[in-house]
């Protein structure tokens, strides 16, 4: 039995009865009790059909998407933040934060488009909330779409510079994914043909990935410090392309090819977790660490540091713009948003059992130790060279990575196009747009203050999540039902996440503080090549300041405006 | 429930789920795309269904009949009001 205990599987296992009691119990009574669903009830999918935005799909299928679509990299990459604390307390989150707030919000969110004639959050923000607060909601996106286009662009560009040979099979499923695109809708190829060349596009890649690292480690040798600074300059020159590119030739058929390495990692993962007590993987992280590890304290950072996994505020606009509107029957809102949300909690279980598996040396601060602890997990049951599974998962990571990325950039350029109006219209430009929405990320990567930028990124996202969970209480009170199921989390979201927020711009001023009064450069949150040049270190650390307070303000000004309609909703509804 | 038909039930699933993994998105972005020319043209054509007539004359009833099917869906795409949270990027 201790051999067991001391394997990620036992717990993974753990976790699966807990979500297991989550879908069958807990989402069944909210499902029955407060929302009431009723197959015979129309939803918008065929009340507004159209078979673009509207139209009926199968629960399975759009299951299988849903979790696609929710399962990125912040499962993935949280726990690594998060094992700064020891491996129970991020186990305890993902497990406790998927069970009584993650799917809360997904499934809740599906029920509100769906109840709503399929408006998405910014119109039923409008409708619920008023028409301030809808563009509060708009600017607090626009600064997260820049510090998750940081986090990004900082961790393509490291893993490039880490891993030599990442680079060139990149560019091989960028190249693939361009002649895939043609094939698809210029040739309009058959599209089993397209899959297979998907498919060996990956494993091509792959093999360059191990045997062609010989020009990327001359280059990173060469550039020595200066080498991710050199990629991401690089990345964002293939980032503007994709940017301004037509959809179909380049950020479509890339999303597509991109799902497969994604698919097959996270089963590979989940799989190798299950299987860790067979084959000899033990756990080599310390239970529990400290309440303030160098990272901050436990409250509240740890629950931002694993943002999806446990909870992501962007599900809710993914739930509300795409997938409520394509519910076939209310019944499915369960299998689809619930379902999801907990199959992407055991993929943050997985990507935690990677680094479990490794020792606190072999973490240290280096995120590139998921390749390690994901090579470790799948070799021991799959066999393989652990070169080749290095160089899979670090494609894999980089792959879904740019994927994401290529969809943020181009999501502020429409964003940009929209909100810049009047004296600021230049701003809106496709081209200066493109230019801004990488130019302003790429400086903030280059502070190299990445796990800051994490807790600002997590931060704000389930931020997010707390403000879609309290729209999801109004609505509900509207409904004369108990709120508290969606209520409860909400409080608890925007206490921790705020406190999360206003802890990391506190970091930041103290070390600009520091910096004036003393002079000492070293207290500043920058990396080399940065921190060489302190008062540029410097001013980079102002900007997160003002950033920092940003997100709080437009955060604490959201709550307001939310409280003050469910107070107001509690009144008219008796 | 027979083992064979629970066999077949669960085959079934799983082609779904993958279908709605690697595809459904693929999908998706290529009927936004059709659809933003296509709503284009139709919005030349028949604008005067929206009340903004441009190019009503004879040629669009002779078109008429071929795009009936659309102009419902058309319609209701075009005057539904918009947000940049429509149009969020699937990305977790």
């Amino acid at each position: 039995m201790a051999d067991i205990l001391n394997t990620p599987s036992l717990w993974v296992l753990g976790a699966l009865v807990a979500y297991g009691i989550a879908y069958f119990v807990y989402s069944k009574w909210v499902d029955e009790k407060i929302w009431e669903v009723s197959p015979d009830r129309p939803t918008p999918a065929h009340m507004y059909m159209d078979g673009v935005e509207f139209f009926p799909v199968s629960r399975s299928v759009l299951y299988g998407f849903q979790f696609k679509s929710v399962a990125a990299l912040g499962p993935i990459l949280g726990p690594f933040v998060a094992i700064s604390y020891g491996w129970l307390p991020a186990l305890l989150w993902i497990i406790f934060g998927n069970m009584f707030i993650g799917w809360v919000q997904d499934y809740s969110t599906i029920m509100i488009t769906v109840r709503n004639e399929g408006r998405s959050m910014g119109p039923l923000v409008y409708q619920y909330v008023g028409e301030k607060p809808r563009s509060i909601l708009l600017g607090y996106l626009l600064f997260y779409l820049l510090i998750i286009s940081a986090v990004f662009i900082y961790l393509i560009s490291l893993f490039w510079a880490v891993f030599p040979g990442t680079f060139l099979a990149t560019l091989t499923i960028i190249v693939f994914s361009v002649i895939i695109g043609h094939l698809l809708y210029r040739l309009q190829a058959n599209i089993y043909a397209v899959t297979l060349l998907a498919i060996l596009a990956v494993i091509l890649a792959v093999v360059i990935g191990v045997k062609v690292q010989g020009p990327e480690k001359a280059i990173n040798e060469r550039l020595g410090d200066n080498a991710q600074a050199f990629w991401m300059v690089v990345l964002a020159v293939i980032l503007f392309i994709a940017s301004i590119a037509p959809m179909p030739t380049f950020i479509t058929p890339m999303n597509f090819v991109s799902t497969f390495p994604a698919l097959a990692g996270v089963a590979i993962l989940i799989i190798g977790a299950l299987v860790s007590p067979a084959v000899g993987v033990t756990l080599k992280q310390p239970t529990y660490t400290e309440f303030w590890p160098k990272i901050g304290p436990l409250f509240p950072v740890l629950f931002v540091s694993i943002a999806c996994g446990a909870i992501s505020g962007w599900h809710s606009l993914v739930s509300t713009s795409t997938t409520g509107k394509q519910l076939d029957v209310e019944t499915d809102a369960r299998p689809v948003g619930a379902g999801a949300m907990l199959t992407e909690g055991m993929l943050a279980l997985s990507a935690l059992a990677a680094y479990m598996v490794l020792s606190p040396e072999e973490v240290g601060a280096k995120i590139s130790s998921f390749v390690l602890g994901a090579t470790r997990l799948s070799s021991s049951y799959l066999g393989g060279t652990a070169a080749m599974w290095k160089a899979f998962f670090a494609l894999f990571l980089v792959i879904y990575a740019i994927t994401v990325q290529t969809l943020v950039t181009r999501y502020w350029r429409v964003f940009s196009g929209e909100i810049f109006t009047g004296g600021l219209s230049f701003l809106g430009d496709k081209y200066v747009a493109t230019f801004t929405g990488l130019v302003i990320p790429v400086l903030f990567a280059l502070s190299g203050s990445w796990w800051n930028l994490w807790i600002y990124f997590g931060g704000s996202n389930q931020l997010l999540a707390g403000l879609a969970l309290m729209l999801v209480a109004i609505i509900i009170v509207r409904m004369k039902k108990p709120p508290t199921y969606a209520l409860a989390p909400a409080v608890f979201m925007t206490i921790v996440t705020i406190s999360a927020l206003i802890w990391e711009t506190y970091v930041y001023a103290h070390g600009v503080w520091v910096y004036l009064t003393t002079g000492d450069a070293s207290v500043l949150q920058a990396k080399p090549p940065l921190s060489e040049h302190p008062t540029a270190a410097f001013a980079m650390n102002v900007v997160f300041v003002i950033v920092g307070i940003a997100l709080v303000v437009l955060g604490l000004m959201m709550t307001y405006y939310l409280v003050t309609a469910l107070s107001k909703a509690r009144q008219e509804s008796g | 429930m027979p083992l064979n038909r629970r066999l077949r039930a669960a085959g079934r699933w799983i082609r779904d789920f993958l279908y709605g993994a690697l595809y459904h998105q693929l999908y998706l972005d290529s009927m936004k795309y059709a659809s933003s020319y296509r709503d284009f043209i139709l919005f030349m054509l028949y604008s005067d269904l929206l009340g903004a007539p441009l190019f009503s004359n004879t040629l669009t009833l002779r078109l008429l009949p071929y795009v009936l099917g659309e102009l419902y869906g058309w319609k209701a795409r075009v005057l539904r009001e918009k947000d940049l949270t429509d149009v969020a990027p699937e990305i977790g």
